[in-house]
């Protein structure tokens, strides 16, 4: 059933078995696995059906460090979560995603691919995928639709094709909605932001292993009550996960969890470098669908990035990354913005979003000093004054790249000082790249240009150069909060451990991308949703 | 501190802007009209060099081959191109003659894709070329003043 929680009574109690803080994919994923058991389920969600601007203020935070996007930006607070303004894109981690890495600091899982695997098929139909297959081409050419799709012949030590499957994409607050309404052992409560994590009467603070007694919550118009759950599951997503074990002193004085000061480090993202290189053909018309378009497929798109061989991997002391290709005909980006800025001078005024353009004409000034050359000697409608042919053939690609970040301590979320409506402290994220990501990112267009110009199909322009870190203006990150939580067999290593459990605490249990140890390259979603799977067998047996 | 400098740190502006906005058109002519090493309409036996340098697409190469000259990270290894040019497309003075241009394209393009494959590759203003291709470039932009044609 759902219910707001305005209808409840001012202070009041709710016993339950398990509470689960966060309706987004997580919390849904888990919440739907118990509809029609005899467990007792509460579901808490800040938000409700329709977006809140109160409700979303909360998320507000500070960005130091590399510029990522904006924290209430890039988190929703409503039924579904930031599923709501998904992209949909899917991938499992790789095999070796989970392996330790001498040359990788703080690398290894305490479980392995083989253990998720099974649950990263279900994950696949929760999140309305058409198969649980990914990188196999002979299955999607065989499937309508997929016939003409090809590999780029690369050399497989290097680059490797690896799929990915797009979501319709799921909204989870609306595919689920009925299943969590009609389970009479479910009660999804909304408007009901939880404030703090209780220690259990039973538990002292100064306990090696603590006990909670479940969460205070609160209505936005400050109408406190409190569950009581046997065992509680936090699901509130990579940035606020930290913040609310931070904010939990009554559990321990440095947050709940925090014992060993780990609680908000090892923040990762996939930092995201838009359009960085662009690769020209030598002959006009290439067309590789499976890496231009998002083919359809049933109810699935699909498309293909290039990611790096392990061997690459190893041989360079780097990370994984993808690149995907963004075929260009003439126009570009900085054709574009070229156009928009010279059409509004002609009218006497300036664009809105001039700095935006000038960005624009910046990363793309290859293609721009290209464009500016046929239009002086070459083609008589200059790109410029004309629209683009949509039927006319691909001149190039822009390049696009996303790396796996390094585990970094010093990458980390805090509680900072401004507070939010309810007088708590609001959240700082200081997100720091290293060396060894500037490196991931350099071998990784270094090597696509090195494979282009192998197959002969073209140059490609690198703009990045140089051992230390310089990043470009236009980087940003990829809204995949992972880190602050992470997972380790040895709580000095990690805030949980491989069932996802809080070390130091007996009942308190983390679900989402904040117990991620590592990030690997792949879109976190498809992720969470099996590691909830997991999270939600393993609560059944400790359950009943 | 902040780290991160914005946003005159980025690497492409502390290239020579000049340089790389004409490398990018050369590029792009270059290519545009084949490859980088497309051959041109000419149609010459002259010296070693002229010979070889025929079957590039000229003005553009001469440009790209200034742009490395004028950078001081490749100016020394991109010195004296001939002899490594020659030895790389396995062609002596002597044999050189007896070789039409269409056979040292083929071995060039050759040696190009060895080149990336073995990553021997540098960075010209932004773009990525095999070694080869451009020591062929600067052999270009050095006997610019030989009476060559140009395409």
């Amino acid at each position: 059933m759902i219910i707001d929680a305005k209808t409840l009574s001012p202070s009041e109690t709710i016993e339950t078995d398990l509470l689960i803080i966060g309706a987004g994919p997580a919390g849904i994923t888990i919440a739907q696995k118990f509809a029609g058991t005899s467990i007792r389920v509460i579901l808490l969600e800040s938000g409700s059906e329709s977006y809140n601007y109160t409700a979303q203020d909360l998320t507000r935070g500070t960005i130091t460090g590399i510029p990522a996007e904006p924290l209430d930006a890039s988190r929703l607070r409503l039924f579904g979560g930031t599923s709501n303004h998904w992209a949909g894109w899917c991938r499992p981690l790789e095999k070796e995603d989970f392996e330790v890495r001498e040359d990788w600091p703080e690398s290894g899982w305490p479980i392995t691919l083989n253990d998720l695997n099974p649950y990263y098929k279900t994950a696949t139909e929760i999140c309305q995928l058409h198969s649980h297959i990914f990188d196999d081409i002979k299955y999607w050419q065989s499937e309508p639709g997929g016939q003409n799709l090809k590999k780029i012949k690369l050399n497989d030590r290097r680059l490797l094709t690896n799929i990915f499957q797009i979501s319709p994409p799921t909204r989870f607050g609306e595919a689920y909605h009925q299943k969590l309404k009609q389970a009479s052992n479910i009660r999804v409560i909304f408007n009901a932001t939880a404030l703090e994590l209780l220690l259990s009467p039973n538990s002292s603070i100064n306990s090696s292993i603590k006990t909670i007694s479940g969460a205070k919550a609160s209505t936005l118009d400050k109408t406190e009550f409190t569950v009581n759950a046997r065992v509680t599951v936090t699901a509130v997503g990579g940035v606020e996960t930290s913040r609310l074990l931070l904010l939990s002193k009554k559990v321990c004085p440095q947050g709940a969890g925090n014992e060993n000061d780990l609680v908000g480090r090892y923040f990762m993202d996939h930092p995201w470098l838009r359009s960085i290189s662009y690769l020209r053909f030598h002959k006009p018309g290439t067309n590789w669908p499976l890496y231009f378009d998002k083919t359809k497929i049933a109810n699935t798109r699909i498309f293909a990035t290039l990611s790096p061989a392990p061997e690459l991997k190893k041989t360079n002391h780097i990370g994984g990354f993808r690149l995907w290709l963004q075929p260009s005909r003439v126009s570009s980006v900085g054709v574009d913005s070229a156009r928009t800025i010279i059409n509004d001078l002609k009218q006497g005024q300036l664009p809105d979003n001039l700095d935006e353009h000038i960005a624009n004409l910046y990363a793309d000034a290859g293609t721009l000093a290209d464009v500016a050359y046929k239009s002086l000697f070459m083609v008589r409608n200059s790109p410029f004054g004309q629209k683009t042919d949509p039927k006319s053939p691909y001149l190039g690609s822009f390049i696009d790249l996303n790396i796996e970040q390094q585990p970094n301590p010093n990458s980390r979320l805090t509680l900072d000082t401004p507070l939010d409506s309810f007088g708590q402290r609001r959240i700082k994220l200081d997100w720091q790249l290293n060396n060894t990501d500037w490196h991931t990112a350099t071998t990784a267009l270094n090597t696509v240009a090195q494979e282009f110009g192998r197959i002969n199909v073209g140059r490609v322009r690198v703009p990045l150069e140089g051992d230390k870190p310089n990043w470009p203006p236009l980087i940003t990150s990829s809204n995949h909060h992972m880190g602050g939580a992470r997972m380790a067999t040895d709580p000095k290593r990690g805030t949980v451990n491989a069932h996802c459990r809080v070390h130091s605490v007996s009942n308190l249990y983390i679900a989402g991308s904040a117990v991620f140890p590592t990030c690997g390259y792949a879109n976190p979603t498809l992720t969470i949703v099996a590691l909830s799977l997991k999270l939600a067998d393993h609560l059944q047996e400790v359950l009943s | 501190m902040n780290p991160f400098k914005y946003p005159q740190s980025l690497s492409q502006a502390s290239l020579n802007r000049r340089s790389f906005l004409r490398t990018s058109v050369c590029i792009s002519l270059t290519i545009a009209s084949g490859n980088i090493l497309a051959s041109s309409d000419v149609s010459i036996e002259q010296l070693s060099k002229t010979k070889l340098i025929s079957i590039l697409n000229v003005n553009s190469s001469i440009t790209i081959g200034q742009v490395i000259l004028e950078d001081p990270k490749h100016r020394h290894e991109f010195s004296s191109p001939l002899p490594s040019v020659m030895n790389k497309l396995d062609i002596s003075s002597d044999s050189l003659s007896s070789i039409t241009r269409k056979e040292l394209s083929t071995r060039l393009k050759q040696q190009t894709i060895r080149d990336f494959d073995m990553g021997h590759i540098v960075n010209v203003s932004g773009w990525v070329l095999g070694h080869t291709e451009a020591k062929l470039c600067v052999l270009a932009a050095q006997s610019s003043t030989f009476p060559i044609n140009r395409d």
